[in-house]
């Protein structure tokens, strides 16, 4: 995490106005395909127009209304206080991407399912890389009863890594048990509300489309006081308008609608603008990513959410390289840094690879490299008299000194004034002959191992631990029978 | 090739949907339905395909062609003489219960049918069950499954079991697709085919029928 001394804009003033106005027409003059019937009666309740095929016409004085408060300033807690993320200081911190079925090994190659056994290591990866800071499910496990998958995730998470979570649902049930395991390791729903130990994730299905199971888990979860991450994923040309402009359009009015049924349960449930505006091959109609355009239409709807006064979560590190190489670093320095420099809060997409439907170990070691010279471009440095180092020159052109054999350079080397690399190169050719040509991939995975044999996760208390198994037990008897 | 046939191929290229009919609604007049399917729309098609191909046409392209030709279809369909007309196969396609996700399915069946197909779309959040009941009701060669999210694959291989069951595997062909769909997934299943994408589904759907 960094404090950031940068601010690109991409949109003008004038530009973020006429996105948010014509978001409010999308609402007024098209309205939002809203299902199930508690989302819908609160909508009419307030004011909104039924119209055809499901859809509501929602009026701007109520999006206005509703996002008056405006909850720029929240934190989402890790089991570790160090690990905090506090929003609305203006730092930028990085988290995973996720929920693949299938990643590609280590040691063989070869692509494969991803198992209970990868969860648990890939969380408790992401647990001890410094520029990792939300914890979200890389795989989805594969050796899991379907209808249990998110809920045992929940627990994984919980039990392998201290910081603070992101969880997605994709429905009421799931999210009534992970609520249930993350108010049991807070110590209570109202402890869980006062201080979440994460946000949830939730899409619309676009083009502004909520179905009932998302509008349901909106709803509950807004009532718990649980941060909730709205988070559309339109394709331009797909879902969304083939322009930029309208896919952020569209994006921003789905992202609206979000909000208005959020804070119509909870008048002032904390909310982060998510956006995941994507782009598609437009010969083969498949989903393609890490494109500059990706970053940079994260950059635009940072904008958006801060005039909105809310956090974002945008992209971020995608890559259309299916494993680690050449494509996927420039593919995620391009995007990450877009988006970073715009003063993005969450940046996403640390593991993502071959256009985020696939991962491995390597990647997300390689992801929390670049991270980590990307927050060194935000932090910038200080500029005083001593840094500006009139005094150390005149010491070493006028006293016969050496830069080396200076105070001022231990001083801001050990300070870490410069970046310094944990896995990439640093070794001359010849070196690097010896080395047999070692890659930043290999390092990489040497790394991997070294971190999952050695590092140790903040424990849980034995009889929360307990509780969850029991909780774990409940939601299998309810939910498979 | 008449002038006017060559108006309407050029129509169906650009995708003019009412250039298109209004043509196909005069040359009705004094030309017989099957000749202006073969020789305007059938040949606009084929250009259509091989600027794809080439990289000089994309989706959109191909969907505002495939369109206008379905309008043109529409007006000429009935007035052909019943058995007349031969498609490649039928296709029974949707997408698995519990998901709502369709914009790959309607590119593949869009895609489909302007390469000869007759599709039958059960749209999304299909039971299982309807799958086998519309196979059997349609007569269907090919049944399509698609499935967008890691909760719902599972239908797939619910639907290929439900066939089997019920004696009717070696009577259809499955293919699969869907983001999450990968060609293990599908071996594992007992599909016959799986597609990463439109283009390739509709290849493998030819493939399946003995066709190239």
């Amino acid at each position: 995490m960094v404090r950031s001394r940068c601010r690109l804009q991409i949109l003008t003033e004038a530009e973020i106005a006429s996105v948010h106005d014509t978001s409010l027409r999308v609402l007024e003059e098209i309205g939002v395909r809203v299902e199930g019937d508690r989302a819908r009666s609160l909508l009419l309740d307030n004011g909104c127009q039924a119209g055809k095929d499901n859809l509501i016409r929602i009026r701007g004085s109520l999006v206005n209304k509703l996002l008056e408060v405006r909850v720029s300033e929240f934190t989402l807690y890790g089991r570790n206080q160090n690990q905090n993320i506090t929003f609305g200081q203006n730092k930028v911190y990085a988290h995973n991407f996720g929920s693949v079925p299938t990643l590609t090994d280590i040691d063989s190659g070869e692509r494969r399912e991803a198992t209970l056994e990868d969860l648990a290591n890939l969380i408790r990866l992401k647990d001890a890389l410094p520029n990792c800071h939300g914890v979200y499910p890389l795989v989805t496990p594969r050796d899991v009863e379907p209808r249990l998958t998110q809920v045992v995730t929940g627990a994984y998470l919980v039990r392998n890594t201290s910081k603070p979570l992101l969880v997605s649902t994709s429905d009421a049930d799931e999210t009534r048990y992970i609520v249930k395991i993350l108010a049991r390791v807070a110590g209570g729903e109202r402890e869980l509300q006062e201080r979440p130990l994460g946000a949830v994730m939730l899409s619309p299905v676009s083009p502004l489309t909520f179905t009932a199971e998302v509008t349901e888990a909106i709803l509950d979860t807004a009532a718990v006081g649980v941060p909730l991450l709205s988070l559309p994923c339109p394709i331009c040309g797909l879902t969304a308008p083939m322009s930029l402009a309208g896919g952020l359009t569209s994006q921003n009015a789905e992202s609206l609608a979000f909000f208005v049924l959020a804070r119509l349960a909870n008048p002032a449930v904390p909310l982060i603008y998510g956006a995941r505006l994507g782009f598609a091959d437009m010969k083969s109609g498949a989903a393609m990513d890490g494109r500059p355009d990706k970053g940079m239409t994260g950059a635009c709807a940072t904008q958006m959410a801060h005039f909105y006064g809310m956090p974002s979560d945008v992209y971020g590190m995608a890559t259309a390289a299916h494993v680690s190489d050449i494509q996927s670093g420039y593919d995620k320095a391009i995007s990450g840094l877009t988006a970073a420099l715009a003063g993005a809060d969450l940046v996403s997409g640390i593991g993502c690879v071959g256009h985020a439907i696939l991962t491995n170990y390597e990647q997300v070691v390689i992801d929390n490299e670049i991270f980590d010279a990307v927050f060194k471009v935000l932090k910038g440095f200080e500029v005083n008299e001593d840094s500006l180092g009139l005094e150390v020159l005149k010491d070493v052109m006028l006293e016969g000194g050496n830069f080396l054999a200076q105070e001022h350079t231990r001083r801001y080397l050990r300070a870490g004034e410069i970046w310094k690399p944990e896995i990439g190169n640093l070794i001359g050719w010849e070196d690097w002959q010896k080395m047999d040509r070692e890659s930043v991939v290999d390092r990489a995975k040497k790394r991997v191992k070294k971190i999952l044999a050695e590092h140790q996760v903040v424990p849980l208390a034995a009889e929360v631990d307990r509780d969850i198994d029991a909780i774990m037990d409940e939601c299998r008897r309810e939910l498979v029978g | 090739m008449a002038p006017e046939f060559s108006e309407i191929r050029d129509a169906v290229v650009n995708g003019n949907k009412k250039q298109v009919v209004d043509l196909v609604q005069e040359a009705v007049q004094t030309t017989d339905p099957m000749s202006i399917i073969d020789g305007a729309l059938a040949k606009g098609l084929e250009v259509v395909g091989s600027k794809f191909e080439e990289g000089e046409f994309f989706l959109p392209d191909m969907m505002l062609a495939a369109q206008a030709m379905e309008a043109a279809i529409n007006i000429l369909e009935p007035m052909l003489q019943k058995g007349s007309q031969t498609t490649l196969g039928k296709i029974v396609i949707g997408t698995v219960e519990g998901d709502i996700h369709e914009i790959g399915k309607n590119i593949v069946i869009l895609i489909l049918k302007s390469a000869g197909f007759e599709v039958f779309d059960l749209g999304v959040n299909v039971p299982s069950a309807r799958f086998i009941e519309a196979v059997k009701e349609r007569g269907a060669q090919i049944l399509g499954i698609s499935a967008l999210m890691t909760t719902t694959i599972a239908k797939q291989k619910e639907i290929i079991d439900m066939l089997a069951a019920e004696g009717l595997r070696d009577k259809v062909k499955v293919m699969v697709g869907g983001a999450p769909i990968t060609p293990e997934w599908a071996e594992r299943i007992g599909a016959d085919s799986y597609s990463p994408d439109a283009i390739v589904a509709v290849r493998e759907a030819k493939r399946l029928q003995g066709f190239q």
